[in-house]
């Protein structure tokens, strides 16, 4: 229907529209610069920038440990995966020299494991609320909201800020869970299932939700690849692919993950990798993450004294290691909200990183906007930005 | 039954354009519609409070509760009791702002409405450069009055309309579309594309969406031949206590659905979600009103609450039995006139004010259509439905009375409506109903499969 | 096609009552709390802003009486928003003589926090940066057991307008008013780096404090050049001489 529109009126004098950087649906300070003509866009490119703090630089300048803060502003709204992407890939750096290897004590890895789904569903409560909300809907917007919130009074007490947690640490984990932490995430699960029912029936399974989204911006599962898509974005299209299941960090390995994947969702008008598919990934996914926290609070050994015991502990001693680090380039990658965040270390042996790269999801999902934006309503532009969950931090860095 | 002037004038303008009789026409009419503003306008300035607190209590919010006239009242004890010392001023209006009255009104939001209207009168009427001035600025104008003619027709009691117009169904919906334009002059008027783009999308929109709503007028017409609003009204009349069966919308299933379709035909028509094309501040910042502030915009927001409730009474006039109760309406008859004004008025206020809660209830609900489906909407489903309608209320009336036409029934009670009695009234309904079942069960066996991780997100509900 | 058409309505209007029904519950729900008890919103300047949890990581505070000034913070921070002096104090222990945290640059991230070995360093429950409450806070240097005292909005702009003046210039009250304040004995401070309000003396101290140790250091630096210039000297003539007796013993083997 729309790329019949497009070619019909592929004659007709083109209107030029600014979208951003300051527009309310593109989620931070994205610019589209936007080709129309009337309601059909013939050409939307993305124009990145506003918002170049020039972490990776700073990283050069910092030493290890320091770095950590600033991951959190790589990616605030999941600032947990953001500070475990970086830890993953430091320890490996690590691990690559006998003398400097650290063991992360069990405890702190099944913490790690359980504060990035927490992060990842409250990630994807802003991801699907903000997407009902660009299409109209406030009210699902403000429960997933309200939703989140519950995570975040966690992570306050856990290790005290609500946004920028800083939190996992080289080497383990910055503080021990707080008292009575294991109930209160387990309530929080319970209420919360019941919770996301009730938003699924709001606007999931809406029918003006459902026919704006189906059938648009469909990718391939060739093309998800080609453009290198990342994380739900590509599982959206049917590629299944997951790095805490198919490259494990931490104990993911033993959890069991499952992926879900695109399936054509919306039914008959829908179409397998189109933005409906996306958004309800998301959703399936944060059903995972909560069986993903059920199983790890299962594993959590008991603490003990020590903070650096190998079982019970949550910080190993790694000063020492971290004031001469093994030469070398280390790449990792760790599956984030928005898809695999990759880390590229290069070490020179000193206290500070020689070279510190991030890889993020958004930014690689900007690449195929143009092509997606060709012959699509004016309106469906929100629809695509918000089920691709862009966040402008991890876009610029 | 008087013709009024501004009939005369409409029907001058009509039948050859004369601008200025038109112009004269024009202000008879607002010199009449005056008295009803009396009404409208307070009902309009709460639909907003409305709004505000049904959209917070629905996401767990306040809502506006913050504005109280703690502030006036410090101001009036300030002046009045200037001879009185500090510290007694100051209990005294503690004492006044812990009135329970005083408290209440400041958690409904009340004062939030004059802490509006301070604040949109008191902004700067900002006009960027680039605008077409002159149209720039008499948009918010045509706008207002474009919602406000229409209720120069609307009967809201037994003697208390503007003008008794024969065609006062058609002037309403004549009328009403004046505000398209003005939205149209807006978007143009602004220099602004989101502007320029919402305007089109209003223009496209609310023309399209005249067909249904024209069309589901059409049908009451049909069913109750006269196009007098209040000659509508009275043939909706029951004199037993269950009064409201002589209201059209129980007459038959075909008018249930118009009245349905002239809602939400409404709702379109007034530029309300989940029809929100012109503004759709998601993809057009803010649409027609981008370039727009204070009082200007104040006014486009006052044009679309009014409308908002020109369609509740529409819908009420036309469908609920307009000014009647539904209990009875007798006994209302029997009282002093004055006494029967006020009732009638209160009636349907209540039942139009229902209407604006619906709408609020719609909005903060519903997701946003996009263009193509909201003319799909119109032309593929509302336009067919009503002609399905319309087809089907000709045949009823048909197989019950052998005629179509002059269906002038006169005060009957409503199981005489239909020659038949209340066996033939029952069939009405069941026959009608057992076939929009039967294709809805072929419907849902085809097409109603769900994705299983649909359902199990839902709860494993179907 | 009129069946998939009556299904497009049947959904249409399916999920729009769904959804109708849906909202409805929570308007019902949110009204029977009395005055919106179940809103999860809060009412913020009226209502305080509630902290849960004892990890919070608001205002970073110094607990100076115990500080060692060891700078562990100041290597820890990422953003290097520490400027320290030390001093040794009667018991012949580092005590710090100036404490200043740029709050405008502090990143809240508590690295510090985790890397102080004696917990003098801490970040307090309280967090607000309001303006008209605080701003004394941020601009200007005050003492630890001042910080919880209330200034007024004019209190404030009093304040900014004397903190710029050199304290010598001042009137009298002022000068009091502004003692009464920002405690110029006290331990620790906290502030805008190169906003603040310093004492003349304590300035000078810390100055001469600074001074003093370079003067040390570069005397030290001096000497150690003198005694390693000496001491290559010495090796230089000590292996000349090595290298003379070496060819005298050689001359007399050549000889031989």
């Amino acid at each position: 229907m729309s790329s019949d529109l497009a070619i019909e009126s592929a004659g007709g004098e083109r209107m030029r529209i600014n979208m951003g950087p300051h527009h309310p649906a593109t989620h931070g300070v994205l610019r589209l610069i936007v080709e129309c003509d009337g309601e059909i866009v013939s050409s939307a490119t993305p124009d990145h920038g506003y918002l170049h703090r020039s972490i990776e630089k700073i990283g050069e300048c910092v030493e290890w440990p320091m770095f950590v803060p600033y991951t959190d502003r790589v990616d605030y709204v999941c600032a947990m995966n953001a500070n475990l992407a970086y830890c993953v890939a430091v320890e490996k750096l690590l691990a690559t020299d006998k003398t400097t290897a650290v063991q992360v004590p069990r405890r702190a890895e099944v913490i790690r494991v359980i504060v990035a789904e927490l992060n990842r569903i409250s990630s994807h409560l802003v991801a699907v609320g903000a997407m009902s909300m660009d299409l109209g809907a406030y009210t699902p917007f403000l429960h997933g909201i309200a939703q989140r919130e519950g995570v975040n009074d966690i992570f306050e007490k856990l290790c005290g800020q609500r946004l920028t947690y800083n939190y996992i640490t080289i080497g383990g984990v910055g503080f021990d869970l707080h008292t009575g932490a294991v109930e209160e995430i387990e309530s929080f699960l319970a209420q919360f299932e019941k919770e996301m029912i009730r938003f699924n029936k709001l606007i999931t399974t809406n029918t003006i939700f459902r026919d704006r989204c189906a059938g648009i911006a469909v990718i391939s599962a060739a093309e998800a690849v080609a453009y290198g898509l990342v994380g739900p974005n590509l599982r959206g299209s049917g590629v299944d692919w997951d790095i805490r299941r198919d490259e494990p960090y931490g104990i993911y390995g033993e959890l069991g993950v499952r992926v879900p994947v695109g399936q054509g969702y919306a039914g008959r008008t829908g179409k397998v990798g189109d933005c409906y598919d996306r958004f309800i990934v998301r959703l399936l996914e944060i059903n995972e993450s909560v069986r993903l926290i059920r199983a790890a609070l299962k594993l959590l050994p008991p603490a003990a004294e020590k903070p650096a015991d190998p079982v019970g502990g949550f910080q190993a001693d790694v000063a020492k290691a971290l004031r001469k680090p093994p030469k070398g380039e280390i790449r990792v990658r760790t599956e984030a909200p928005r898809g695999e965040m990759g880390y590229v270390i290069v070490s020179d042996g000193t206290k500070t990183p020689y070279r510190v790269r991030c890889r993020t999801g958004s930014f690689t999902a900007c690449s195929i906007f143009n092509k997606l934006m060709k012959g699509i309503f004016l309106a469906d532009i929100v629809t695509v930005i918000g089920s691709f969950d862009i966040v402008v931090p991890e876009i610029d860095r | 039954m008087t013709l009024g002037p501004a009939v005369d004038a409409l029907a001058q303008w009509l039948s050859g354009p004369d601008p200025a009789w038109w112009a004269v026409g024009a202000a008879i009419v607002a010199v009449w519609v005056l008295p009803v503003l009396a009404v409208v306008f307070p009902v309009a300035a709460i639909g907003q409070i409305i709004e505000r607190k049904v959209a917070a209590a629905m996401q767990r919010r306040h809502g506006p509760n913050t504005v109280g006239i703690d502030g006036i009242v410090r101001l009036v004890v300030r002046l009045g009791g200037f001879f009185l010392p500090r510290a007694s001023q100051d209990r005294l209006v503690e004492r006044i702002c812990a009135l329970p009255g005083l408290g209440l009104l400041k958690v409904l939001g009340l004062g939030q409405l004059a802490a509006d209207g301070v604040k949109m009168i008191g902004k700067e009427d900002f006009i960027p450069a680039g605008t077409d001035g002159l149209i720039f600025r008499a948009a918010p104008y045509l706008a207002l009055t474009g919602a406000f003619l229409p209720f120069a027709v609307i009967p809201f009691a037994q003697d208390l309309v503007a003008l008794e117009v024969p065609v006062a169904a058609l002037y309403a919906l004549a009328v009403s579309g004046v505000t398209v334009i003005a939205l149209l002059m807006a978007g143009w008027g602004s220099g602004n594309k989101f502007s320029l783009l919402g305007g089109m999308r209003a223009v496209a929109q609310v023309i399209s969406y005249e067909i249904p709503v024209g069309l589901a007028i059409a049908g009451v017409v049909l069913w109750c031949g006269t196009m007098d609003l209040h000659q509508i009204v009275a043939h909706q009349y029951n004199g037993e206590w269950y009064s409201f069966l002589g209201w059209n919308i129980v007459q038959s299933p075909f008018l249930f659905l118009l009245a349905c379709i002239l809602f939400f035909g409404g709702l379109a028509e007034c530029q309300r979600t989940p029809f929100d094309m012109a503004e759709a501040e998601s993809e057009l910042v803010s649409g027609f009103n981008t370039e727009y502030s204070g009082l200007r915009w104040g006014m486009f927001a006052m044009a679309e609450y009014t409308e908002m409730i020109l369609v509740g009474c529409l819908v009420s006039t036309l469908f609920l039995g307009g000014y009647q109760s539904p209990i009875g309406e007798n006994w209302i008859i029997t009282l002093a006139p004055w006494l029967q004004t006020i009732l009638h008025v209160g009636i349907f206020a209540a039942k139009f004010t229902a209407f604006v809660v619906l709408m609020v209830w719609i909005r903060w609900t519903l997701p946003r259509f996009r263009v193509d489906q909201v003319m799909r909407l119109c032309w593929l489903t509302l336009v067919p439905l009503c002609l399905v309608c319309l087809f089907g209320l000709a045949l009823t009336m048909l197989l019950a009375n052998g005629t179509v036409t002059g269906a002038a029934f006169g005060r009957l009670p409503a199981m005489q409506h239909l020659a038949l009695g209340p066996v033939g009234y029952l069939l009405a309904w069941a026959i009608p109903v057992a076939v929009a079942v039967v294709l809805i069960v072929l419907a849902r066996r085809k097409y109603g499969q769900m994705h299983p991780a649909l359902r199990e997100l839902t709860g494993g509900a179907s | 096609m009129i069946l998939a058409w009556v299904n497009g309505i049947y959904e249409g209007v399916d999920s729009f009552i769904g959804g109708m029904r849906l909202t409805a519950r929570f308007l019902v729900e949110n009204l029977r709390g009395q005055g919106g008890a179940t809103a999860v919103t809060r009412q913020y300047p009226q209502e305080p802003a509630v902290v849960v949890g004892n990890r919070v990581r608001g205002h970073l505070f110094n607990k100076a009486e115990i500080c060692i000034v060891c700078h562990a913070c100041d290597k820890a921070c990422p953003v290097d928003c520490f400027v320290m002096d030390g001093e040794r104090d009667e018991n012949n222990k580092m005590r710090a003589s100036r404490f200043d945290i740029d709050l405008s640059k502090c990143i809240y991230c508590g690295l510090c926090v985790r890397a102080c070995p004696t917990d003098s360093l801490s970040m307090t429950t309280g967090f607000e940066v309001d303006p008209h409450q605080d701003a004394a806070r941020y601009l200007f240097r005050r003492s630890s057991d001042q910080l919880d005292k209330h200034l007024d909005e004019p209190d404030v702009v009093r304040m900014a307008r004397l903190a710029n003046q050199p304290r010598e210039g001042l009137a009298a009250d002022d000068r009091a008013w502004l003692d009464g304040i920002v405690n110029p004995a006290g331990e620790h401070l906290i502030g805008m780096y190169g906003m603040g309000y310093f004492t003349p003396e304590q300035k000078a101290k810390a100055d001469a404090e600074r001074e003093r140790k370079k003067k040390e250091k570069e005397a030290a630096a001096a000497a150690a050049k003198a005694a390693k210039a000496a001491l290559e000297k010495a090796a230089a003539e000590k292996a000349l001489a090595e290298k003379e007796a070496a060819a005298a013993v050689a001359k007399p083997e050549a000889g031989a």
